[in-house]
């Protein structure tokens, strides 16, 4: 093969070229921490990227409703927990209003009272908005006109999106806890209050028997409340171990390893002062030096 | 019949040569240096007798001065030179496009999908808060934004590209009418015998520059009409002798550059080059992406119109739009925009399916889009997706295409260096040869001067 001197000249300068290219891209590297900072690095591993990134920007979601209804559920529970006290409380003084008729008046008023606040907390608000009310959520449930108390929701189960596929309830509705089909509490505690009052011992039987029930409503109701509540920790517990593996395998497709992008850049930079040595010898030697 | 002033003219011609031999060494350094130069060589035969019976060379005869080129690998090198111009061109090109589509630092357009489907969600939290109406507002505000940037930095590009082919029309124009100047001065110097080597190198370099730009296709005949032809894309003439056939660059209805000669549209005739490249990138590539994104846009506009539409807003009226409504996908990137009820009032948001109360069943159906299936390629962000990856594999294969004509014209070009470069060395050596071939035929002159003397003296 015969050399001409631009033989020897190109080919350095495209090694050289080369070389200078895989030291900037092990840079780039190094200086970035990503091994794909653009989507023709590796368009297979960007397109997961996004793939991954969707998928957090959905579960953080996931994770922020799941918040709201937990919250709002604790609120919730919170307040059947008074509510079941107090139709406890209510059993108690109906049941002993049997042995002192006399004194009905002293029961009934503290009966009343306890009615009072059992309808103050049916109309219990969480955020600005009222719990009870089913998707009515910017009016008092419960309103009281003349001594009846009448029930202004509706009797939508507010769900929220909690996964894909996975809807989670974040409050029951008023007309499954406080005035069922069956049992109306605040018409049930007025009842009661009235038989005592007449001193009519059977009506007071009567309402115990009702007000058993309604307690066993607000009860059932607080049971779902802290199932839902499991369900919303379970859930949330699934987000986090689910995104730690994402951002593990976000990491993987993403990030560069530090040991391989630096030693990457070692080798280009011995690869370049052998390339620069080897040019530089090439420069030197000429025939005209020995004659 | 021999006779010292024979042997003196011989002396005198090889003198002669070695001169010449030592001019033409002395211009292959000169241009060692440069890569498109080729090395000439003297070609010199033996001068023949002028008879008689004992046959004796007379000297040397300085026949020409030839370059050492090989036309095999000169037409393969302009091919090569064009392959890889266009295959620049459209690496760079797809490169300014890619920016736009480099989503990894929470930033583009997949962070804007996810905030707009992921306020409704949060409205389905509350969907009588105010607030959330806001935001659900103001993020339909930044994806509505990001689609625009996006649909006019493609648009942008498209501009940008028909600049560069009316420029490429121009500097085709402006090579031709030099090659066809060159092609003159080569074809009356050889009229009258005179080598032209240099010219032929300067034309040569020319037509590759060309080459850049177009595929090119040199014709020379042969005998006695000796007429240069040069054409570009699938055979359009553009130089025939030292005619320019001077191409025009118009604008069509859509405002995109058409490259015409002679009155036909030449446009789609390129194949290789960077104005093969630019045309294809525009015609192919611009209005991929530029679909792509568009039907994107349409797709969530009808998707969220039809829900929202059945939806119930705060003050219970239905049948209102989410977005305006848009006819067709053309362009809809865009055009999208928030519908005059809800660019009004956030209140005229539709997040629930009744009439009465304020539930969240329509809220959380919008805010579900972003991951339920219902869009052409999949879900929003999965359609999303697959034009990252398309944008992706094209800028990447876009490199691997320049970096294998890139390698082959390299190999061109060593191949080239082996038949047409200097070699410093040879001519050191050459420049040696003809240095003692002039002092010996100085010493010959000497002696038969010297001789001459002798003669002389007899007398």
């Amino acid at each position: 093969m015969r050399i001409a001197n631009n033989t020897a000249y190109l080919s350095f300068l495209r090694d050289l070229q080369r070389t200078q290219e895989s030291i900037f891209e092990a840079q780039t590297q190094v200086t970035s921490g990503k091994k794909v900072s653009k989507p023709s690095d590796d368009p297979v591993a960007a397109s997961d990227i996004i793939r991954l990134t969707g998928e957090k920007a959905e579960s953080d979601q996931f994770v922020k409703n799941i918040d709201a209804a937990r919250s709002r559920l604790g609120a919730a529970d919170s307040i059947l927990d008074s509510v079941e006290q107090m139709l406890e409380r209510v059993q108690v003084l109906g049941q002993s209003s049997l042995g002192n008729l006399v004194n009905a008046t002293a029961f009934t008023t503290e009966i009343d009272g306890l009615r009072d606040q059992i309808l103050s907390a049916a109309n219990a608000m969480h955020a600005g908005r009222y719990i009870f009310g089913g998707s009515v959520t910017s009016v008092p449930p419960y309103q009281q006109t003349a001594g009846v108390v009448s029930y202004l929701g509706n009797s939508n189960a507010v769900v929220l999106q909690a996964g894909r596929n996975t809807t989670i309830q974040a409050q029951i509705p008023g007309s499954e806890i406080f005035t069922t089909a069956g049992v109306d509490v605040f018409a049930t505690i007025r009842n009661l209050s009235t038989a005592i009052q007449a001193g009519n011992r059977a009506a007071i039987d009567t309402e115990l028997g009702n007000l058993k029930q309604a307690w066993t409503r607000v009860s059932t109701a607080r049971t779902r409340v802290g199932g839902y509540v499991n369900l919303a920790d379970s859930l949330s517990s699934q987000f986090t171990t689910a995104g730690i593996l994402r951002a593990q395998h976000l990491s993987n497709v993403q990030d560069a390893d530090p040991a391989q992008s630096i030693t990457q850049l070692t080798l280009s930079q011995t690869s370049l002062q052998a390339t620069l040595a080897v040019g530089a010898r090439i420069a030197q030697m000429s025939l005209i030096d020995y004659i | 019949m021999s006779s010292l002033t024979a042997v003196f003219n011989s002396a005198l011609s090889s003198m002669y040569a070695s001169q010449m031999g030592m001019t033409v060494a002395s211009n292959n350094i000169a241009n060692a240096q440069n890569p498109e130069y080729t090395r000439q060589r003297l070609v010199t035969a033996p001068m023949p007798s002028y008879g008689g019976n004992i046959n004796l060379g007379m000297g040397i005869d300085v026949i020409r001065v030839e370059s050492l080129r090989d036309q095999l690998i000169e037409a393969r090198r302009l091919q090569e030179n064009s392959a890889r111009a266009g295959a620049d061109l459209m690496n760079r090109t797809l490169s300014d496009i890619e920016v736009q589509f480099t989503d990894t630092n929470n930033t583009g357009l997949l962070q804007n999908l996810a905030n707009f489907f992921n306020s409704f969600q949060t409205l389905s939290t509350d969907p009588a808060s105010t607030n959330f109406r806001e935001q659900v507002r103001i993020s339909t505000e930044s994806l509505m934004n990001n689609f625009k940037t996006l649909r006019d930095s493609l648009v942008n590009s498209n501009r940008l590209i028909n600049m560069t082919i009316t420029e490429q029309v121009n500097k085709i124009n402006s090579l031709g009418s030099q090659i066809a100047r060159i092609s003159g001065e080569i074809a009356s110097a050889e009229a009258i015998g005179v080598q032209a080597g240099e010219l032929r190198d300067q034309r040569l370099a020319l037509v590759k520059q060309l080459s850049a730009v177009t595929d090119v296709r040199e014709q020379e005949a042969s005998g006695l009409d000796r007429t240069y032809q040069l054409s570009v894309g699938d055979g359009r003439p553009l130089v025939v002798g030292t005619h320019t056939f001077s191409l025009s660059a118009v604008l069509d209805t859509n405002g995109n550059v058409r490259i015409m000669s002679s009155g036909v549209d030449i446009t789609n005739s390129f194949n290789t080059g960077e104005a093969a490249a630019a045309i294809d990138f525009r015609d192919n590539y611009i209005p991929k992406y530029l679909n792509s994104v568009d039907q994107l846009a349409y797709e969530i506009v009808q998707q969220v119109n039809s829900r929202h539409s059945a939806g119930y807003d705060l003050n219970g009226n239905t049948g209102i739009d989410f977005f305006q409504s848009l006819a067709s996908a053309t362009g809809a990137a865009g055009l999208m925009a928030l519908s005059t009820q809800v660019a009004g009032s956030a209140s005229s948001i539709a997040a629930s399916s009744q009439s009465t109360g304020q539930d969240n069943d329509v809220a959380m159906q919008i805010g579900s889009l972003l991951f339920q299936p219902v869009f052409s390629g999949g879900s929003a962000s999965d359609q999303y997706r697959s034009l990252v990856f398309e944008v992706g594999t094209d800028v990447a294969s876009s490199e691997v295409s320049v970096r294998e004509h890139t390698a082959l014209m390299h190999q061109l070009d060593m191949r080239r260096q082996q038949m047409s470069g200097v070699s410093m060395d040879e001519e050191t050596v050459s420049v040696l040869q003809f240095q003692r071939a002039y002092q010996a035929s100085a010493k010959l002159i000497k002696t038969v001067d010297e001789l001459t003397q002798v003669l002389l003296n007899l007398t």
